[in-house]
């Protein structure tokens, strides 16, 4: 059965093509139980789908703003509760920190700064404009809709600003750069549509839409009619990440040096923060060029088959423990593969100057599409969490990725081992924090069909 | 971090169901054994494994492992379906093997028919109680330090198992083993001031 790529939210087919993003968060504002929050969302629903972007990713002007929604569990379970009910059981419940590596600063109790629980909330509806006044103007029709049906803004900043995402600039090839000084976007492989996955678009769609089951693409729904009801569907994890940039940028500067020693001071950095990630800031692959960074290199293909001790690329490297492809795994991971989810993330807050920390709030506003939560980016972060997933490992397996890994969960390292090359090389026994987890969310983005289907059109 | 699965899944009490339950003992250690030895010599995380039948009650499957449930019990559902399909075709208030063989629904009811144990669960865990563990150590760790201490081959965490380490060599390995462990508890012991 074919994927209607038409019938599908922009934010699945890609990045959204516009520069801004806000995510706007609603809850059911009124004591009016399961049905008047069902009506609630008919109503909004009903006035906010002319503006809801399916079929495209790309950046249509005649169109102005777009948006895209996807709801949470207490929405659905209103409006369909025996659909709701079959859904993912990862889904129906608050997210579980233990599984996703979320101690200590980043633990749930201290989520969406405290202004309120997951559990409060309805939708998101996801805003894309050209401008800040374009965003401004959209903003106040959506809310404008929202309070006529029912529904009350979350905000969720004791600041009482929103969510806010936008780019912070481009890197030599023109790629987006994050606040860590990657750019941004290259590992995020492409999805092939009703066809095998190849070499240009790695992603298969099973692992992005629902209504697909087998046990290589495991999900729920996994049997009618509640798999047919979703169908063309996915799950969206949304997470909130703040990222200690002044952390990271000392961190460079006061390491760097230390275990790179044959390198200029400036060089040095830039080599630990190519280690860290796998990949140069400029994006060149660590195992394309492990001397010196190469802006231009940033999209060739890349295996660590050849690196299987991480001489060129460390093993805990963000992008090798993201997607090990051909590093052997271990133990269940032989049989379960490795995840893979499809990322569809903007930074938020302004870029910091120098390595002294101003006191803002930036990051990174990740957006996870996926069939199955649990078994994609569940997973994934465990994988994070505890690199226990290949013999390359040590045999511990409390090492943590060495860019997000939460040095609070029980028993991790703080542990980063760099193997030993030409220009230096060691072991980082302190390893800091770098990004904090400031919310997690699962939504399901539903396709235009289940749209219909849960809101009915008049 | 050692996790316990103590999977406790009551049994159907009707004549034909007994009936298969005798069965399946008998076909046990001949039929069922082999399939489940197979899968957690290749899972390379499993410390120890039993089934028990309780008084024709229940049947309990009960493990020590290295990491967490979630992906474990998907493990076990894609390396051997055939014999989680005969005991929950015995287990009472569970729906069919064919709702129950997918990745979420087996994993729900795999959860919901864990029992924690009594007590506080030393890293914090809220589903697990307490687990005594005398080593703190991981299967990877333990075979490599046997394989160091014998200079021998060990199963790798997922070589077929059995027989490739002489009982001399594995005795000695794991006496040494065992005196290390012993040093390094004392060695903690000492650190953390017991």
């Amino acid at each position: 059965m074919p994927v209607d790529t038409n019938d599908l939210q922009g934010m699945v087919l890609g990045n959204i093509r516009y520069p801004l993003v806000r995510r706007l968060i609603f809850s059911m504002s009124d004591p009016g139980g399961a049905e008047g929050h069902a009506r609630a969302l008919q109503r909004f629903v009903t006035k906010l789908r002319p503006l809801i972007l399916f079929g495209t990713n790309a950046r249509t002007e005649a169109r102005g703003w777009v948006a895209n929604i996807s709801f949470a569990h207490g929405a659905l379970k209103a409006v369909k509760p025996d659909i709701c009910g079959e859904l993912e059981s990862a889904f129906l419940k608050p997210p579980d920190p233990e599984g996703l590596g979320d101690a200590g600063a980043s633990a749930p109790a201290n989520w969406w700064e405290k202004q309120f629980r997951g559990e409060d909330v309805s939708c998101f509806v996801h805003l894309h404009a050209v401008d800040d006044a374009q965003l401004e103007a959209a903003t106040a029709e959506v809310l404008s809709e929202a309070r006529g049906a029912g529904l009350a803004e979350l905000i969720p900043r004791a600041s009482g600003e929103r969510l806010d995402g936008r780019f912070l600039g481009r890197g030599p090839a023109g790629g987006a750069r994050l606040h860590f000084g990657y750019v941004d976007g290259l590992s995020n492989a492409k999805i092939a549509w009703n066809a095998a996955p190849n070499p240009e678009r790695p992603v298969d769609f099973r692992s992005v839409v629902l209504g697909y089951y087998d046990d290589d693409f495991p999900c729920a729904p996994a049997r009618d009619p509640a798999a047919e009801f979703v169908r063309d569907s996915s799950y969206l994890v949304f997470r909130w990440v703040y990222q200690d940039v002044a952390t990271f940028e000392r961190f460079l500067t006061a390491t760097g040096p230390k275990l790179f020693p044959a390198l200029p001071a400036r060089l040095a950095r830039e080599m630990l923060a190519a280690k860290i990630m796998g990949r140069w800031r400029d994006g060149a692959p660590l195992i394309r060029s492990p001397q010196v960074p190469a802006a231009g290199r940033e999209n060739e293909e890349i295996s660590f088959a050849g690196d299987l001790n991480g001489l060129l690329c460390p093993v805990s490297s963000h992008i090798r423990v993201m997607n090990p492809r051909e590093q052997p795994l271990f133990g269940l991971a032989r049989t379960t593969g490795i995840p893979k989810v499809v990322r569809r993330g903007m930074p938020y807050g302004p870029a910091l100057k120098g390595e002294k920390d101003d006191g803002l709030d930036r990051g990174i506003l990740g957006m996870f599409v996926c069939a199955s939560i649990r078994e994609q980016f569940i997973r994934l972060a465990g994988w994070g969490a505890r690199n226990n997933f290949s013999n390359v490992f040590p045999a511990h397996g409390r090492d943590q990725d060495a860019l997000i890994g939460n040095r609070s969960v029980a028993g991790a390292t703080r542990t980063f081992t760099i193997p030993m090359g030409r220009t230096g090389g060691g072991t980082v026994r302190d390893l800091p924090d770098f990004i904090r987890t400031k919310a997690t969310q699962y939504l399901l983005m539903p396709s235009g069909r289940t749209l219909t289907r849960l809101f009915p059109l008049d | 971090m050692i996790t316990a699965l103590n999977m406790t899944v009551p049994l159907k009490q009707d004549p034909e169901s007994l009936a298969k339950l005798q069965k399946l003992k008998d076909d046990f250690a001949d039929h069922i054994q082999p399939l489940i030895d197979a899968a957690l010599r290749k899972s390379g995380i499993v410390h120890f494994a039993r089934v028990l039948v309780v008084h024709d009650r229940f049947i309990q499957v009960l493990t020590e492992f290295d990491g967490d449930s979630k992906e474990y019990t998907e493990f076990f559902r894609r390396e051997i379906p055939e014999v989680f399909e005969r005991i929950f075709d015995l287990a009472e208030g569970t729906p069919g093997w064919d709702h129950l063989n997918n990745q979420d629904t087996f994993f729900q009811a795999s959860q919901r028919l864990n029992i924690a144990a009594l007590g506080r669960s030393e890293d914090g865990r809220a589903d697990q109680g307490w687990l005594y563990d005398n080593f703190g150590k991981t299967v990877r760790e333990i075979e490599e330090a046997l394989v160091q201490s014998s200079g021998s081959t060990g199963t790798g965490g997922g070589g077929t198992g059995g027989g490739s380490t002489d009982s001399s060599a594995l005795t000695a390995a794991a006496a040494a083993f065992a005196a290390a462990s012993a040093a390094f508890t004392a060695a903690a012991n000492a650190r953390s001031g017991t």
